[in-house]
């Protein structure tokens, strides 16, 4: 392994005044060879420190040219069957990453000294290693404590990336789905796993969205877990993603569930109702073939997460 | 002023010696013109060596299972499983010595126990019966054999006091007894079971008393998710495992081979080649069964079929064709895979090294297949009778016998053994704590690491940088 410490001469240079550089020969089989990490400058005390992140796991230190000797170390403990994580799991408030290998079409979540959770859908080993947690005490008390966060893994920089979606599906008395959707490395693409397999849309200004859905919809429903190709909604989709799938469907004014307005949208295919998240500034749809179906959808939706919903849904 | 010279003293050493050796040669020429040596003290001798070799392999098999049982736990867990090898033999040794031998060949009361024979208070040291002495050994290994099985399927959660409570109730009762109904001389050997070295007197008595603890014992934490599906906790090292069986394997040349108990049977190479043949061909259908199944061809699945098939063609080595050991042995490998699953998948057992599928199963298997494969021919070449299985012309006769006899005795494990380990759990406890199971057996039973100089993963302390 060669590691080695370059100096940024771009104009981030304040921010990130280096990279490590780290060529990983004969190591790992899925990445590329050589990482790019960027140096970070964070101020403490009045004093300067550097601190790199390699797939979430932080190290500091006084003099920049420690960090690439710290970040080989970190490379070398984090390499498994010869491969790099490809997501992580964050138990934030426990302080714990558990890294996430893929090899075929399945995921793999190591712990140390204990099982190995593997399945085809990152959505069941998170649900299998949460089970685990909670048991061992590392997450508290199921469903009400701190819960598990997915993070896919730059194989350019080693840093982490949040997905830019989910793909959800809550209905009562079925099987659950979940699984978050990432950019793909070149930015061409956006991608998940479902029913066994990657599934993939192009980029194309907003409406990869609704592409996805749709693809792993068609997935699912031939898998048997999804009986209505729309129970299947696009979660908490990032604010520029919703704004660019925005300038793609046509506004229909907005629909009243109780006490929640949703703004609707259709598009050639279906119909889209928009619930904000303030509180995480994200954005879920709800769709259906019409209005009505997005408001039902919706109304059994927020009926399931415990909101009082009026009997008769009104459209504003 | 003395001198010592080195060479002087040692020339006046080496002449002393080879005085002495001159002595005791010559006298005991004397006493060997006096006594001739007879035909019969030579066969005893050389049926007395055997039974030792035997004796020894058997012994050597401990050692197989303490490298398998360690090498697929996990290494937190390693010197706890080689603790339980080390003293599941030591307990077994005392408690056989003291009663199980008796029950198990003592004189027996209406076919079902032996009574006599107890501390070995038949046996005279003064006497010239270098046998007898020997075959309490052989049995011995025996009896810590199956006692040893247990092991590797309460792996990384049993409280080691139970484990040493239940090692004397198992080599002290459980095994002796129904051993007793068939090498003892009771009621099964009346009935003409056939149970050549003991796929189910050691074997499938292991696999059951196996099969009632882990039952009761219940999963290791993390090992079944709430949908019912399982994880898959891997073992620390496959090297070792392999080793393991490698070792397992030597060592039953002496469980079978030496299953004649005379060096003078013509059948011991002959049930070395069974045994072979159907380990063999038992290794490669567990591979390729799994293969088919699973997609992959998988070490620990070859590894486990090696034994497999060891088991099954333990009852039967001396009885059937090497056709025959081949189709037993490719049986049981089908048997083990999906053997694993039912107790996995069905039953929702947890044993972390397949010993119930391994020894339960096809202890049962290799039983019950003496009473398809049974050869005449062959029976008559071992000394074991002119037998033949349903395949060889001999009806359902011995079929119904081996049924039955596996039966009984894999139900005798299973109960007596789930009513111990119940009656453990609600008295003493059988399992540690969560923390205890967390941190590791090594450390939390007996304060040493296995592998003290491997450090923590650096991953093991983070520091977290991304939010939500």
């Amino acid at each position: 392994m060669k590691a080695a410490l370059v100096r940024n001469s771009s104009e981030y240079a304040e921010t990130i005044p280096y990279y490590v550089e780290l060529e990983v020969l004969t190591r790992t089989v899925d990445a590329g060879s050589v990482f790019r990490i960027p140096v970070g400058v964070v101020y403490q005390g009045g004093g300067k420190r550097f601190t790199i992140d390699v797939c979430g796991f932080q190290r500091q230190s006084d003099k920049p040219a420690e960090l690439p000797k710290i970040a080989g170390y970190l490379v070398n403990s984090l390499v498994h069957l010869a491969r790099l994580p490809s997501y992580v799991f964050i138990a934030r408030r426990a302080g714990e990453i558990y890294p996430v290998y893929t090899i075929d079409n399945e995921v793999f979540a190591t712990t140390p000294g204990g099982p190995i959770f593997k399945h085809v859908e990152l959505a069941k080993v998170r649900e299998y290693l949460g089970d685990y947690l909670n048991t061992i005490g590392i997450l508290g008390e199921n469903g009400v404590s701190d819960r598990l966060h997915v993070r896919g893994v730059n194989l350019q920089t080693l840093g982490l990336r949040r997905p830019v979606f989910y793909l959800k599906k809550r209905v009562v008395g079925q099987t659950d789905f979940w699984a978050p959707v990432f950019e793909a490395g070149d930015g061409q693409s956006v991608y998940t796993y479902a029913a066994s397999a990657r599934r993939e849309a192009p980029v194309a200004g907003g409406q990869e969205v609704l592409a996805l859905q749709a693809v792993v919809a068609e997935a699912l429903m031939a898998d048997g877990r999804l009986a209505d190709p729309h129970d299947l909604r696009p979660d908490r989709l990032f604010p520029d993603y919703w704004k660019r799938l925005e300038t793609t469907l046509t506004p229909q004014g907005s629909t009243a569930v109780n006490r929640f307005t949703l703004p609707l949208y259709s598009s050639p295919d279906v119909w889209v109702g928009l619930e904000p998240r303030p509180e995480e500034e994200r954005y879920s749809l709800f769709i259906g073939e019409d209005a009505q179906a997005v408001v039902e959808r919706a109304a059994a939706d927020f009926a399931r997460r415990g909101y009082a919903v009026a009997s008769e849904l009104v459209m504003a | 002023m003395f001198k010592f010279d080195k060479k002087r003293w040692i020339r006046v050493l080496l002449v002393g010696m080879s005085m002495g050796l001159l002595m005791v040669f010559s006298s005991s020429a004397m006493a060997q013109e006096e006594t001739a040596v007879t035909t019969d003290q030579i066969v005893i001798q050389i049926d007395t060596i055997w039974l030792f070799i035997g004796a020894f392999l058997v012994f050597w098999m401990q050692a197989g299972f303490a490298m398998v049982e360690s090498g697929f736990s996990r290494s937190k867990n390693a010197a706890n499983l080689l603790m339980k090898n080390l003293m599941d033999f030591c307990m077994g040794t005392l408690l056989f010595f003291a009663i199980g031998f008796g029950l198990m060949y003592g004189t027996s009361a209406g076919g079902f126990i032996g009574t006599t024979n107890f501390f070995l208070s038949e046996l005279d040291p003064g006497a010239i019966d270098p046998y007898s002495w020997v075959d309490f050994l052989f049995q011995l290994m025996f009896a810590a054999a199956s006692a040893t099985i247990v092991s590797g399927a309460v792996a990384e959660r049993l409280k080691f006091k139970s484990y040493l409570v239940y090692s004397v109730v198992m080599t002290a009762f459980i095994y002796p007894i129904s051993g007793h109904w068939h090498w003892g001389g009771g009621w099964l050997f009346n009935l003409g079971f056939i149970d050549f070295a003991g796929s189910t007197i050691v074997h499938a008595v292991g696999g059951f008393a196996a099969l009632a603890a882990a039952w009761v014992l219940g999963p290791r934490i993390g090992k079944f998710n709430k949908d019912g599906s399982s994880n898959v906790i891997p073992g620390h090292s496959l090297t070792l495992a392999a080793l393991g069986v490698f070792i397992l394997w030597m060592g039953w040349f002496g469980f079978n081979s030496g299953s004649t108990l005379s060096g003078m049977n013509p059948g011991i190479a002959y049930i070395a080649v069974t045994t072979t043949l159907a380990a063999a061909a038992s290794t490669t259908s567990a591979l390729l069964v799994n293969w088919f199944k699973a997609g992959h061809p998988s070490t620990e699945m070859a590894l486990n079929g090696s034994l497999a098939g060891l088991v099954a063609i333990t009852a039967g080595a001396a009885n059937v064709t090497p056709t025959g050991a081949i189709l037993i042995g490719f049986i049981a490998g089908g048997v083990l895979v999906y053997g694993l699953d039912l107790i996995e998948r069905v039953l929702k057992v947890d044993d972390p090294v397949g010993a119930v599928a391994v020894h339960g199963l096809n202890g049962m298997w290799g039983t019950i297949a003496v009473g398809l494969f049974a050869a005449p021919s062959v029976g008559l070449l071992t000394g074991m009778g002119e037998i033949s299985g349903l395949l060889y012309g001999g009806g359902f006769a011995q079929l119904g016998v081996q049924v039955l006899g596996t039966v009984v005795i894999a139900a005798w494990a299973f109960v007596t053994m789930g009513a111990l380990f119940y009656i453990m759990k609600v008295t003493m406890g059988i399992r540690v704590s969560p923390k205890e199971e967390l941190e590791g057996l090594d450390i939390s039973e007996h304060f040493t690491s296995s592998y003290p100089e491997f450090g923590p993963a650096a991953a093991d302390v983070v520091t977290i940088t991304s939010g939500d």
